[in-house]
């Protein structure tokens, strides 16, 4: 992997062959307050803002869009339309495409749920909506299970990156399956961004060394106490695992081994 | 004083309402009085349960307006002889899963730190409170100051206590510019009175602009009311089966109230969606309602629909209302109360006869419209899309 570079130039993300500016990406679900995710985006300024378009249809003055777009302008953080929400390809092949009528943007986060209860990608239907979008000329980043294969699926019908879940939306419960995600990373030769479960700061740290090149965050920001608080909280994480997956961890040993060296000691 | 009032939501006609006992010459325009948000709220007077982190101002205000309701609810029954179903019984919280409760504590917790009364109760307290709850609710809270009354009814007390002085017409605030004003700027400096739809000028000292959702163009904060949709129903469960307290819950994640009035009914909400375009009630919204109502309480399964509805809340970047000067002389705001009109209503009306009294141009509150920006631009939108 390209070392991370501690000086000179910045750990910039490509995808798609479009520069991404941060590894901390936007979600916007769960959101309680317009003004927050103004706050959340000025302090976190992430590489990507999520929003569903199923759910926001106003680009009106004082909208959601309306405040997002001041704001992203300010910290050159993209918009993401995604098809939160939608139950079939068909569903979410339509919902893309009014989001890039209406902001014209052809980059997409698909997401087809299997239900509303427990929010898991329909991979059959995922898979399905990722090639047909691809066919009308969007750059497809899918929400999808820690499946290596579906993942190595999803590329091969053309998809930028894949989005890989930790756990299950909005719970928190940060990475239930480390070996999955190194194993969806292993898989791929596109971006891995690791998408649902975050809770806190060390989760998205976690997902960067295990190798993952971006993550994605929203309950775990737009729900927190202090939503900028945990913004800069989850930042500083993700800059953290990418350090630590760069510079190299230690193995993991099953006894101990003393920190400074018992042989070759000066002495006498 | 002269004062015009644009809206006759419950916000524009509690604050007519206040400026009538106050003395001054009042008169209100609204084409259709009383059936925006506010005839669709659940009438909650509900500051605790609506209490979240960052909005600690807004409990503030919350509450202050909550101790201000039994007084206010009796002079307006007293003075109109419209009873509000003013309900005291309190609400309880409730949780349906594990992870449910365990959201719900977090707002007790939010409460806690700020001194406000609330009873954490297990399952079965829960029960006894409200025996018409599901056996699987899991856990909850008690919060004996969240009240509620019938919206439409403090409207139709409001309206009776200004008679004629309501007039069913749209109008617009009208401006003159500044002798001061430099070439180029073009901010009108002082409002004469308003302009009534059939171009009529009704002069005014001052005039306060309660239009909800959608802010007429001399008002300078106008882009920071949005409409926030919201979809609710009214329904009647079989006699004896209906609570006897507003209940507010989140169901497997799914927030939900029900709220009990006179005569039987329960009100049972809300969505809340960023939409605009006419507030339509959705097959989608309605369904997660009802699934969400008749887990709560089995009671309602065999209810009678009544009325489904949906309206725009008027939002605001930071959820609270927008209340005092405008920064155009002799121009006031009471909009953007978002969630919370109903509650906010009494305190709203108090803040607003304050300023227009004093006439003094700063806003001396935390929720003056001059927390927003003003300046004039282009819908960003429109500027971003076609940069990218
Ligand atoms: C589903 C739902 C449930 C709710 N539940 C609660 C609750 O339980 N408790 C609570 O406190 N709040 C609740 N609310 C919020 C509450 O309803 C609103 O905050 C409140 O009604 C806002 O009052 P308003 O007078 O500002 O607006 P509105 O009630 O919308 O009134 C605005 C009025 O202005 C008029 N108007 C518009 N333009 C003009 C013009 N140019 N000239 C003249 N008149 C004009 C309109 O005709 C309308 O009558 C709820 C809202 C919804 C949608």
């Amino acid at each position: 992997m390209a070392a991370v570079n501690a000086g000179t130039s910045p750990d910039r993300l490509t995808v798609n062959g479009a520069e991404i500016a941060s590894r901390l990406w936007i979600g916007t679900g769960g959101l309680t307050n317009l003004q927050t995710i103004v706050d959340v985006v000025r302090t976190a300024r992430p590489g990507f803002v999520t929003v569903s378009m199923r759910r926001t249809s106003d680009l009106g003055e004082g909208s959601l869009l309306d405040a997002l777009a001041g704001v992203l302008e300010e910290t050159g953080a993209r918009l993401l339309p995604n098809t939160a929400g939608c139950l079939s390809a068909r569903e979410a092949v339509l919902t893309a495409n009014l989001a890039r009528e209406a902001l014209g943007t052809a980059w997409v986060k698909l997401e087809v749920i299997g239900d509303e209860r427990t929010l898991m990608p329909d991979v059959v239907e995922l898979l399905d909506a990722a090639e047909t979008l691809v066919r009308q000329g969007f750059t497809v980043l899918p929400y999808t299970t820690d499946d290596p294969i579906v993942a190595q699926r999803l590329v091969d019908v053309g998809c930028a990156a894949v989005m890989p879940l930790g756990s299950p939306i909005g719970s928190g419960l940060g990475i239930r399956s480390p070996h999955a995600i190194e194993a969806v990373r292993a898989a791929v030769t596109v971006p891995v961004v690791l998408d649902a479960g975050v809770g806190t700061a060390s989760d998205a740290a976690q997902a960067m060394e295990l190798g993952c090149d971006a993550v994605l965050a929203a309950t775990a920001i737009t729900r927190a106490d202090d939503p900028a608080v945990m913004a800069e909280a989850i930042r500083l994480g993700v800059r953290a695992g990418r350090l630590a997956r760069s510079a190299g961890r230690i193995p993991r040993l099953t006894g101990a081994r003393p920190s400074s060296p018992m042989s070759g000691r000066v002495s006498g | 004083m002269r004062i015009a009032v644009l809206g006759a939501g419950i916000v524009g006609l509690a604050c007519a309402a206040e400026l009538l006992r106050a003395g001054h010459d009042v008169r209100v325009f609204d084409p259709a009085p009383a059936s925006g948000a506010t005839h669709a709220a659940a009438g909650m007077l509900s500051p605790a349960g609506e209490a979240w982190h960052g909005e600690e101002n807004l409990l503030r205000l919350g509450v202050e307006s909550a101790g201000l309701w039994p007084e206010y609810a009796a002079w307006l029954e007293s003075a109109s002889g419209v009873d509000v179903d003013h309900r005291r019984a309190g609400t309880l919280l409730a949780g349906r899963d594990h992870d449910d409760v365990q959201v719900v504590r977090r707002t007790l917790d939010l409460l806690a730190a700020h001194g406000i009364e609330y009873e954490e109760l297990r399952q079965r307290d829960l029960r006894e409170r409200e025996p018409e709850l599901s056996t699987r609710v899991c856990g909850g809270a008690y919060l004996p100051g969240d009240h509620s009354v019938n919206p439409r009814r403090v409207s139709a007390a409001l309206l009776a206590l200004l008679g004629d002085r309501v007039e069913h017409r749209n109008a617009a605030p009208s401006t003159t510019p500044s002798p001061l004003l430099a070439p180029g700027e073009d901010r009108p400096a002082s409002v004469e009175g308003v302009r009534t739809e059939d171009g009529r000028l009704v002069r005014a000292d001052a005039v306060l602009v309660a239009t909800g959702h959608q802010l007429p163009p001399q008002v300078p904060q106008r882009r920071h009311v949005r409409p926030v949709r919201g979809e609710i129903l009214r329904v009647r469960p079989p006699s004896g089966q209906a609570p006897t307290q507003t209940i507010r819950a989140l169901v497997h994640g799914e927030p939900v109230y029900a709220v009990p009035r006179a005569g039987g009914e329960v009100v049972v909400g809300a969505t809340q969606e960023e939409h605009a375009g006419d507030p339509m009630p959705t097959v989608g919204g309605v369904a997660r309602l009802l699934d969400a109502a008749r887990t709560l309480l089995p009671g309602l399964e065999r209810a009678e629909i009544l009325e489904v509805l949906a309206r725009h809340r008027p939002g605001t970047p930071d959820n609270g209302p927008m209340l005092g000067p405008t920064g155009v002389h002799g121009l006031y705001l009471a909009a953007g109360h978002h969630r919370g009109g109903v509650l906010l209503a009494p305190v709203t009306a108090r803040i607003l006869r304050a300023h227009i009294e004093s006439g003094s141009p700063d806003a001396a509150n935390a929720f003056s419209p001059s927390r927003f920006d003003t300046s004039e631009r282009m819908s960003r939108w429109t500027s971003l899309s076609t940069a990218n």
